[in-house]
């Protein structure tokens, strides 16, 4: 009798254990001590952040591992802009990545937690496309203020009058438009977001542009993976990803009409075109720019730079000259002319000689 | 007399003597160090989220609008969304699962009982995040047509109408239940095997049936463990993060439509803690949906034990 009532007791403290898990795991992120440092050695370099250049960041720690430094080891976890930045505002990372600028809080405490100035590198430039599942639909445009409604939750068909406007003679659906967005931080959510507060007053006043906006509507998804499979699974989604990543998982991708008003599909060329047009910023402690909505003809609207965040002044200077090597061997010609292949475009020469003059400034 | 006895004792198990306060401080060391280790958790979280409480105050609990941006701290979405994908969880897991503990325990062959026994634990130990990916790729695309077309055919209840997703309360729902189905059900198979073989004898002896067996002597004995059991894949399904972040579609709403995407107290803090991790606020906030979901499962693990309680010895 009594074994039957006792047995179970130290079940029901392992179900609040359990919840208890999730309670530290919230206090252990939230403590803003600062962690030590992680590799001891100096020719270990740890970066975390951006999903979206880490590709290309993946694919250069490799090469320059094997091909240039033996001895260096660079690891990068692709953990999202927002981790980048907590990371590397921690000290837990040596470098950060991210799509989006730092914004001025996170700016002060990621130089408060590094102790020194923090300096923004763009590496590569990098199109927004927008992905969609429409079958039948084999090639369909959009434009600003229309993915803003979309988004708004304004517009809801495909056979919306707007898009009728911008696709004569195409015949579409009278199926639901399903906007698929990221549920988490992300600079892909910063850089769409950037776009249409541009273009739209109605978001710039009710949404605003943030790595993490508060969606009016949608399905949130995790990941650009994530945000990937939730379209392709839906009929009649719409959803932002990294061009290459369109392109690597053959997804039917909506041109966008762009400041000029021409149509311009998202590739290398139309992402050239947005930043050979644009005037970059000569500070090199604050080397931030936007890029969306460019006004050349050619020009794809959706288009980010992407950055590493890297101290000023390092505290391990031997792994301070490992990680500006490293990096400055990204931005030479040889390596720039490459990025194209991953969906990416290179940094046109004017603001290469800005991220190398501003990595020349770490010590 | 004794005293020479007891003397004659002591001089033989000198050794034992000095392990026993040994093992009686060890034992209540540890067993305190649980207890600090609650209390301190729960006073850090409460003093981190301290702010938040003294910006928004029950609005924490009562608010409907979650936008950190502006500074609007609303959890009941969450809490909201938490209770229902846990709702739905047990009410699905919960009869499969005692019927699989009853099949395995009364039912089947004892050997074909104890093989089946290890799959359902080993079931129990699949981590969430692999539930989460199996999730993604295989149960929306197979779930989707099913909740459309009960949209479509049983639209008339409200619970079921105004398809929005393939990511949502439901689908959330029945991922926790997949994973808390283990659980219980391998809690409730051993709750089962302490009913004495006697009972269960002079039950059919009397000319019950197997079913009648079950439910005179199986059942009354063994509801104190049951509802232990419910509470352990309660607090699984609560405090579920990865799994439910990648199905339920991410977006903080109060709706009674079961097809439409909603959000979870943990789902959420693991989406939003690196957005919050430069301002102190929303950190704040978020810890403070941490206190709240173990507010949450404190009141109802007090309920059950109620329960337990009322429900008495037979």
């Amino acid at each position: 009798m009594r074994i039957v009532h006792r047995r179970p007791a130290p079940r029901r403290v392992a179900a609040g254990a359990g919840a208890l898990g999730v309670l530290l795991l919230a206090a252990a992120c939230s403590s803003s001590s600062a962690s030590p440092t992680s590799g001891s050695s100096s020719s270990v370099i740890n970066g975390a952040g951006s999903t979206f250049a880490a590709p290309m960041y993946q694919q250069w720690a490799g090469q320059y591992h094997q091909s240039v430094a033996k001895s260096v080891q660079i690891n990068y976890q692709a953990i999202g802009s927002g981790g980048g930045i907590s990371e590397f505002t921690q000290g837990v990372v040596d470098f950060g990545a991210t799509d989006a600028p730092m914004t001025g809080t996170e700016k002060t405490a990621a130089q408060a937690g590094q102790g020194s100035v923090v300096l923004h590198i763009p590496m590569i430039i990098g199109a927004v496309a927008l992905a969609y599942n429409e079958p039948g639909l084999t090639s369909v445009t959009l434009d600003g203020p229309t993915l803003a409604n979309i988004y708004l939750g304004n517009v809801k068909k495909w056979n919306d009058p707007a898009i009728k406007k911008l696709n004569p003679g195409v015949k579409l659906p009278s199926d639901s438009i399903q906007p698929v967005e990221r549920a988490d931080s992300s600079g892909t959510s910063f850089a769409f977001t950037s776009y249409l507060k541009a273009i739209s007053p109605a978001w710039a006043s009710q949404v605003g542009a943030s790595k993490a906006p508060a969606w009016p509507i949608g399905t949130g998804a995790t990941g650009t993976s994530g945000v990937a499979a939730a379209v392709q699974q839906t009929k009649g989604a719409i959803g932002y990803v990294e061009y290459g990543y369109a392109v690597q998982g053959h997804l039917s991708v909506a041109s966008l009409v762009n400041a000029s008003g021409k149509t311009v599909a998202p590739s290398t060329a139309s992402t050239n075109a947005a930043s050979a047009a644009a005037t970059y910023p000569t500070d090199l402690t604050d080397l931030t720019f936007s890029l969306v909505n460019s006004s050349d003809p050619a020009a794809y609207p959706i288009v980010t730079p992407t950055y590493v965040l890297i101290a000023q002044k390092q505290k391990d200077s031997a792994k301070g000259k490992n990680l500006t090597a490293w990096l400055k061997w990204d931005l030479a010609t040889t390596q720039q002319n490459g990025v194209p292949k991953l969906g990416y475009a290179p940094l046109p020469s004017k603001l290469d000689q800005l991220s190398l003059a501003a990595l020349n400034t770490v010590h | 007399m004794t005293r020479l006895t007891a003397d004659r004792l002591d001089a033989g198990t000198r050794p034992r003597r000095s392990a026993d306060p040994l093992f009686r401080y060890g034992a209540a060391g540890c067993a305190s160090v649980v207890l600090l280790l609650l209390g301190g958790m729960l006073i850090r979280t409460t003093w981190a989220a301290w702010p938040a409480f003294q910006h928004s105050g029950i609005g924490l609990v009562t608010g409907t609008t979650w936008n950190p941006a502006a500074g609007q701290f609303g959890g009941l979405p969450f809490i909201y969304g938490t209770l229902v994908t846990s709702a739905i969880a047990l009410l699905i897991g919960v009869p499969v699962a005692v019927l699989i503990a009853l099949f395995l325990s009364e039912v089947a062959p004892p050997r074909l009982g104890t093989g089946l026994g290890y799959v359902v634990d080993l079931l129990a130990a699949v981590p969430s995040v692999v539930y989460g990916l199996w999730g993604v790729f295989v149960l929306v695309p197979f779930l989707t047509p099913l909740w459309q077309w009960m949209s479509n055919n049983l639209g008339f209840i409200p619970l079921f109408s105004q398809f929005a997703s393939g990511r949502n309360f439901a689908t959330a729902g029945v991922i926790l239940a997949l994973m808390i189905t283990p659980i219980i059900s391998a809690i409730c198979r051993e709750v089962f095997m302490t009913v004495p073989t006697d009972e269960r004898e002079a039950g059919l002896a009397l000319g019950a049936t197997r079913w009648e067996m079950i439910r005179l002597a199986v059942l009354p004995r063994s509801r104190s463990g049951v509802v232990a059991a419910v509470m352990l894949g309660f607090g699984r399904a609560v405090g579920e993060t990865i799994a439910v972040a990648y199905l339920i579609g991410g977006f903080p709403k109060i709706t009674p439509h079961l097809f439409q995407q909603g959000s979870t107290i943990a789902a959420n803090i693991a989406l939003q803690f690196n957005e919050a991790a430069s301002q102190p606020l929303f950190k704040a906030a978020l810890i403070a949906l941490g206190v709240i979901l173990f507010g949450i499962t404190l009141l109802i693990n007090i309920a059950a034990r109620l329960i337990i309680r009322r429900g008495g010895t037979t």
